[in-house]
């Protein structure tokens, strides 16, 4: 059991960590709940499990929310707020397609993030993104397009509101 | 359709590129690997003090501003939000050595003079240890952000170094008389750097600086071009603004040249991420105490502000005077008719040039003590937003107290002056064992262990510590004994034990064959240790060159083990038993060295522990060893996981 779960560890850390910071925002929470999930899926791991990835990013899912009901905090997530992908962004090629690309990301509502969050930043299969919400994985592509489209459109709409 | 998909999926390759720039905490994987490859026996919540353990990848944390929805905007922790969680200090330098560490490559660079450079790991290894990696010549200043290139500093220059390669370059060199530069520090880009120009000018005795300014140059050695008057200058990252000293006063300077001071300090230092400065400032204070009499406390701190707001400059440290003197005896000596008379005390301690981590929450600082001969240190200040849970403040205090950090100490009771160490008996171990609330307010309980060095004592107090939460975070109002005190102690036929506040102590383990003081085939009971979870009796049988340790299982009445250690002229300090009880720590003295050995309870067997080998001063925290070593010219202090057989400097 223990090598199993070692090789999952290592395979799935990175985008675990990933995606709960994209939630939380800093590093101090971050480290609490990434720990927390680790332990938990430790505790019940099953080797004999089929989408361990997705198994994992829903725990880490629903410790997020609880650690901050815990805490008395608000819900990451539940009062969308401009994201600030400031200086992230540096080192794409365009000055004013980052900041167009910030501000549609920043636009987006908690639902339409998730799934960037989860397919982009947590590397997760429409199959597995589809577990984890819930969903069907053809819902998950359709919504997923959609959002890309979003954020096309915005960008775009943004870049020809600066060039005019 | 197709054609719209291939351009939805190039926009989500945009997106996709900020993956590799989320942090990723490296440390904190490598600490949960180390806890899953344990046995898999009912596992701990594992790190409940993350908060102490922030990595690399924290520098980015506060400047991205990902996530966190419910606040949204860049919303960085100001710096008079920041909590100190922990102040260790890692390493005792070399008497006359007082350069300031360098960090990267996830390794502390300590430069001594007169030996070289040194390199520890700051991330928990098998292979923990000290390592010198220049000769003397070589003393780092600072090292490029690829941890490719270090630059050093010299009476005659300032030369670049290859560590991949092992060369040196020059940068710049002055004339080994009375032009100097010093105080290299990196550009963002790796591709300039900030040095400082010193004129001076020699006189019949001593000399004086005629001028200090900064320049920039180009890390091949060309394009000097002056920036600014001051010294200690470095870029403040994200901006084109740069930081630096001048007449004991912080200043930023703006490309467009304007200058906005800071606060009044020295060695000013800004965090990787940008948004914090640290400095050390001196504050002096005068107290009348007569007509003609006045006490001057002069007490130097290290501070930190925010970068976008100098007002929020907080004290990181506890600093406190060093009476050398009574001051009201002082007083009555003095004679009036000599005029005013003032008496200065300096602090305790004494702060140079705070270098940031990595990570922009770890802070070290050298730190001088004016007493009692402690060296000057590297001192590491671990920050956070958080406050520190009621049971890892009394963790932290109770450690604080053996590395001798006795300001920190001191920083977590509400009351400092009530503060006091004790040499002998010396404590060998504490452990947490809960914490709660009585009549409203918190405590927390734990046993703290002592003995005497190299004789058969060894008591187990069990103690409850209160505290009261401030903004801070909980500080320690008062202890009281608890009636779980276990004194365990050698006579000349045997062991005894005195529990709680009976007077009478009772025989534990009788030993036969101990000869009476002075005899000439000396055989005396020496160091011991007792756990009463276990039921165990860990002692030793001291001889002339040698000595045995025997472990006695009283629930059995039976002898479990019994070695004897013939390392050199071997001579027991002490025994001590970790939190859990599983693991025993025998200091001795043996072949001109002090030495650990590690005695696993379940095995009823010595573990094999290469590190402790050259271990000194072993003491329990919980389930964690501290030691400490000799390195980097001086002493270093490590923790040591037997679990894991990990070490980490300072823990």
């Amino acid at each position: 059991m223990a090598n199993n779960f070692l090789q999952l560890y290592e395979s799935c850390y990175d985008d675990i960590y990933r995606y709960v910071y994209c939630k939380t925002g800093n590093p101090w929470d971050t480290d609490d709940i990434v720990s927390d999930v680790f332990l938990k899926a430790y505790r019940h791991y099953d080797s004999t499990r089929r989408t361990h990835k997705a198994w994992l990013v829903t725990i880490a899912r629903n410790t997020t929310i609880d650690y901050y009901r815990k805490s008395g905090r608000e819900l990451p997530g539940e009062v969308p707020e401009s994201l600030a992908f400031m200086t992230v962004l540096e080192d794409l090629e365009h000055e004013l397609e980052k900041a167009c690309l910030q501000s549609a990301l920043s636009q987006l509502d908690t639902e339409r993030f998730e799934l960037i969050n989860l397919r982009f930043f947590c590397e997760l299969k429409f199959k597995e993104i589809a577990v984890v919400l819930g969903s069907k994985t053809a819902n998950v592509k359709t919504r997923f397009y959609r959002t890309l489209e979003q954020l096309r459109k915005k960008v775009e709409s943004c870049l020809a509101d600066e060039n005019s | 359709m197709f054609g719209r998909r291939k351009q939805l999926d190039e926009w989500g390759r945009k997106v996709e590129a900020l993956r590799e720039q989320i942090p990723v905490n490296q440390d904190l994987k490598s600490r949960l690997r180390a806890e899953f490859e344990s046995p898999p026996v009912a596992p701990k919540r594992p790190i409940l003090a993350l908060v102490a353990v922030l990595t690399a990848a924290m520098a980015l944390a506060l400047w991205l501003g990902l996530g966190n929805r419910e606040y949204g905007r860049m919303n960085p922790v100001l710096a008079a939000d920041l909590k100190i969680i922990n102040q260790v200090s890692l390493v005792d330098i070399a008497s006359g050595s007082n350069m300031p560490p360098v960090i990267g490559n996830d390794h502390l660079y300590i430069p001594v003079a007169g030996q070289g450079t040194f390199s520890l790991p700051l991330q928990s290894s098998k292979q923990a240890g000290t390592k010198k990696i220049t000769d003397s010549k070589i003393l780092f200043s600072a090292l490029s952000h690829d941890g490719k290139t270090a630059v050093y500093s010299n009476s005659k220059g300032i030369y670049l170094y290859d560590l991949d390669k092992r060369q040196t370059r020059t940068l710049i060199e002055g004339n080994d008389y009375d032009l100097f530069y010093e105080e290299p520090s990196w550009s963002a880009d790796d591709q300039s750097l900030l040095i400082t120009r010193k004129q001076i000018e020699w006189l019949e005795h001593g000399f004086n600086v005629k001028s200090l300014d900064i320049y920039a140059i180009n890390c091949n050695g060309k394009n000097l071009r002056k920036i600014a008057s001051g010294s200690q200058a470095s870029y403040i990252p994200r901006s084109e603004d740069i930081l630096f000293e001048r007449d004991r006063k912080i200043i930023v300077k703006k490309p467009s040249g304007e200058e906005q001071v800071v606060d009044e300090g020295r060695f000013p230092a800004v965090s990787p991420d940008g948004l914090y400065i640290a400095y050390v400032k001196s504050i002096r204070e005068e107290k009348k105490i007569s007509e003609t009499a006045s006490v001057i406390t002069d007490l130097s701190d290290v501070y930190i502000c925010s970068v976008n707001n100098f007002a929020d400059g907080r004290k990181l440290t506890a600093n406190y005077p060093f009476r050398h003197t009574d001051e009201g005896e002082w007083a009555k000596g003095l004679n009036p008719a000599n005029g005013k008379q003032t008496l200065v005390f300096g602090g305790m301690y004494d702060f140079y040039n705070p270098v940031w981590g990595t990570d922009s929450s770890t802070l070290y600082v050298l730190k001088g003590g004016n007493s009692e001969n402690i060296p000057m240190r590297i001192t590491r200040i671990n920050l956070s937003p958080k406050t520190l849970a009621a049971e890892d403040t009394v963790a932290r205090y109770l450690e604080a107290g053996i590395s001798r950090d006795d300001d920190f100490a001191r920083s977590l009771l509400t009351d400092p002056s009530g503060y006091f160490t004790v040499s002998n008996p010396h404590p060998v171990a504490y452990s947490i064992t809960g914490s709660g609330e009585e009549n409203g307010q918190t405590y927390v309980d734990a046993w703290r262990t002592v003995a005497y060095n190299a004789d058969a004592y060894y008591v187990l107090h069990q103690i409850r510590l209160y505290l009261v939460k401030g903004k801070e975070g909980y500080k320690i109002e008062r202890t009281a004994g608890r009636e779980g005190r276990v004194q365990v102690f050698g006579r000349e036929d045997g062991i005894y034990i005195r529990e709680g506040d009976k007077e009478q102590e009772q025989l534990l383990l009788p030993v036969e064959g101990i000869t009476p003081p002075g005899a000439k085939d000396m055989r005396r009971l020496s160091s011991l240790a007792y756990s009463p979870e276990k039921q165990l009796l860990l002692y030793t049988i001291q001889e002339i060159d040698s000595f045995t340790v025997i472990a006695h299982d009283l629930k059995q009445d039976k002898e479990v083990f019994s070695q004897q250690i013939t390392d050199g002229e071997s001579a027991v300090m002490d025994l001590s038993f970790d939190g859990s009880h599983q693991y025993a720590a025998i200091r001795y003295y043996g072949d001109s060295r002090q030495s650990v050995k590690l005695y696993d309870v379940q095995k009823k067997a010595f573990v094999k522990a290469p590190f402790l080998d050259t271990a000194m001063n072993a003491f329990w925290a919980g389930e964690k060893l501290l030691v400490e070593k000799t390195g980097a010219g001086g002493t270093t202090r490590w923790m040591y996981d037997p679990r894991t057989a990990m070490a980490v400097i300072g823990g």
